[in-house]
């Protein structure tokens, strides 16, 4: 009796779940609960014993930790620059406080206009009307490993998935604005109701006033568009149909089959990659190497294959690779090792 | 709603309390933005650690002036020398490692003598029950035997604990924080330790 608690609490997944369970944790521990209905009492006896366990916590008031990080920054100046030490020490707490803030301000400045000036095409002469300014094509690219949020000349933010492409021009023209996507992306479309915003994606093109909706044509043969909010309009050259989005819907389009499909998606399963949460839903092998290649920006070899099929249900939230290699390794039964970029995964 | 669940919605704030490394997401960019001199990234890299740093440090010294000047100093080294330090998948366990050789060693200076680290250790365990549930497997009498048995731990053991199931540090760390001279000692001293608290269980 009681064999198993024992076996449990060495196991470092299962701690790790009790104390800080997920969807994806939550549905393995629960199989493995409905496998092992002799060893109900140890596993509950075991989750007790995790909780149950205490330690003293000394805390550190928050009027301490400030006087601290004051501390560091006052005495990190000292050596370097005798003069200004000087002036630092007649400064009062607050003023080196400000001084600290300033320099703060600084970096973020100053990599808002690194970001903003990556896109901007060249410089336009000063006394050129809007009409005469010259309308220049703008391309956005993610590597692998790479995410970006930006916004468009109208104010619609976008989120660019990794290795995916958006292009647009300088200016929208005054009917339409129009661009031009492949990967994935997300949008958040500003108001305009005279001028419909439209994504074009290899045959389908979506069009829709103020909205928010999520494309993805990452998948050989298939093309998403999911609605958030809002309504769109997703037209198909190859089949010449016409579907309006409501909320909550996706379409996936078939390329080879061209066939259309409509269905529903909940919560963050399609949007979260832009909040940096990474989703499996019933992925086989193939899908879940790819999407970590590509999220990751690394390569991935496989020797030996999986013994089963897979069928990964999970949602690893801004994990590092090695935690999300960690928890599949250890549901998935294979064995990992990271060298820089490169993954070897071995079964 | 499956049974599992349900057990896990009820929120046990004390064991929550303590930020697990893991959830700190781009932790490898947080430390190399900061190594290449982004100020408010060493900020935000203080702010997440100090509270976990300061408890840390306690278990190794009464003395809470000495421990949060070590934490200073800490900080002031490595925005110092931001360009010499190498990159780290875990900041949390980098800085747990720098402090505790900082604390340890301030308090030997201290002292004008080496005390074993065995004997000046504050990792104090206690088992009581977080709420109470259903069914509840381990009864009031197996309580007390637990905290009997948790008491019997030696340091070392006490401090092994709390790396495993507070701190959630892998055996790797748990090795290489405290000296271990292999993987499978740690481990064998990690299995011994669990293997006696639960036989607590067995006992009538």
């Amino acid at each position: 009796m009681k064999d198993q608690v024992g076996e449990l609490l060495k196991n470092k997944e299962f701690v790790r779940w009790v104390k800080k369970p997920d969807e994806h944790t939550d549905r393995y521990w629960q199989k493995w609960l409905d496998a092992h209905p002799d060893k109900r009492e140890d596993f509950f006896a075991a989750r007790e014993m995790v909780l149950g366990i205490q330690i003293t916590r000394n805390e550190l008031p928050d009027l301490e930790k400030e006087k601290i990080l004051l501390e560091i920054f006052r005495k990190e100046s000292q050596p370097t620059d005798k003069e200004k030490n000087k002036q630092a020490y007649t400064l009062s707490p607050w003023g080196n406080h400000f001084a600290f803030g300033a320099k703060v301000a600084a970096v973020f400045l100053l990599g808002f206009f690194l970001f903003l000036g990556l896109p901007q095409p060249p410089f336009s002469p000063k006394e050129s009307t809007k009409e005469e300014a010259p309308i220049t094509t703008i391309q956005k690219q993610t590597l692998r490993g790479q995410k970006s949020k930006f916004k468009l000349p109208d104010g619609t933010l976008v989120w660019l998935n990794s290795d995916s492409k958006l292009e647009f021009t300088s200016n929208f023209s005054d009917s339409l604005r129009k661009v031009h996507l492949i990967g994935e992306a997300y949008f958040d479309v500003a108001k305009d109701p005279e001028r419909p915003f439209q994504v074009i994606t290899g045959s389908l093109s979506t069009t829709a006033l103020g909205t928010a909706f999520n494309i993805n044509t990452f998948h050989k043969d298939r093309l998403n568009v999911a609605l958030v909010h809002g309504k769109v309009k997703v037209e198909n050259k190859d089949t010449q149909e016409k579907i309006l989005l409501s909320p909550g819907q996706r379409l996936q389009y078939i390329k080879t089959k061209q066939k259309t499909l409509v269905d529903e998606f909940e919560g963050d399963w399609v949007t979260g990659w832009k909040d940096g949460i990474l989703h499996f839903k019933e992925a086989p092998y193939l899908e879940v190497i790819e999407e970590l290649e590509r999220w990751y920006g690394v390569n991935i070899q496989t020797t030996g294959s999986p013994t089963q099929s897979w069928n990964l249900t999970g949602r690893y939230n801004n994990e590092s690779l090695k935690m999300v290699l960690d928890r599949m390794s250890y549901v998935e039964r294979f064995e990992y090792e990271i060298n820089e970029k490169k993954i070897r995964i071995k079964f | 709603m499956t049974e599992v669940n349900r057990l896990v919605e009820v929120p046990d704030q004390r064991n929550l309390s303590v930020l697990k490394d893991q959830d700190i997401p781009h932790q490898e960019c947080l430390w190399d933005a900061f190594r290449s001199g982004c100020e408010s990234s060493f900020i935000r890299i203080y702010e997440i650690y100090v509270s976990d740093l300061f408890d840390y440090g306690c278990k190794f010294s009464d003395d809470e002036e000495l421990v949060k000047d070590a934490i200073q100093d800490l900080f002031v080294e490595i925005r110092t020398n931001r360009q010499k330090l190498g990159k780290t998948g875990s900041i949390k366990f980098y800085l747990f490692k720098a402090l505790r050789r900082k604390v340890v060693r301030e308090k030997n200076t201290l002292l004008h003598k080496i005390i074993p680290l065995d004997q000046i250790t504050h990792f104090e365990l206690t088992f009581s029950h977080e709420q109470i549930l259903i069914n509840q497997q381990i009864k009031e009498e197996q309580v007390k035997q637990l905290n009997i048995a948790l008491k019997k731990l030696t340091t070392r053991q006490r401090e092994m604990v709390y790396y495993y199931f507070f701190e959630d540090l892998s055996y790797e760390q748990i090795k290489e924080i405290m000296g271990f001279s292999s993987l499978k000692a740690t481990r064998t001293l990690l299995y011994r330790t669990i293997d006696f608290l639960k036989s607590t269980l067995t006992k009538k």
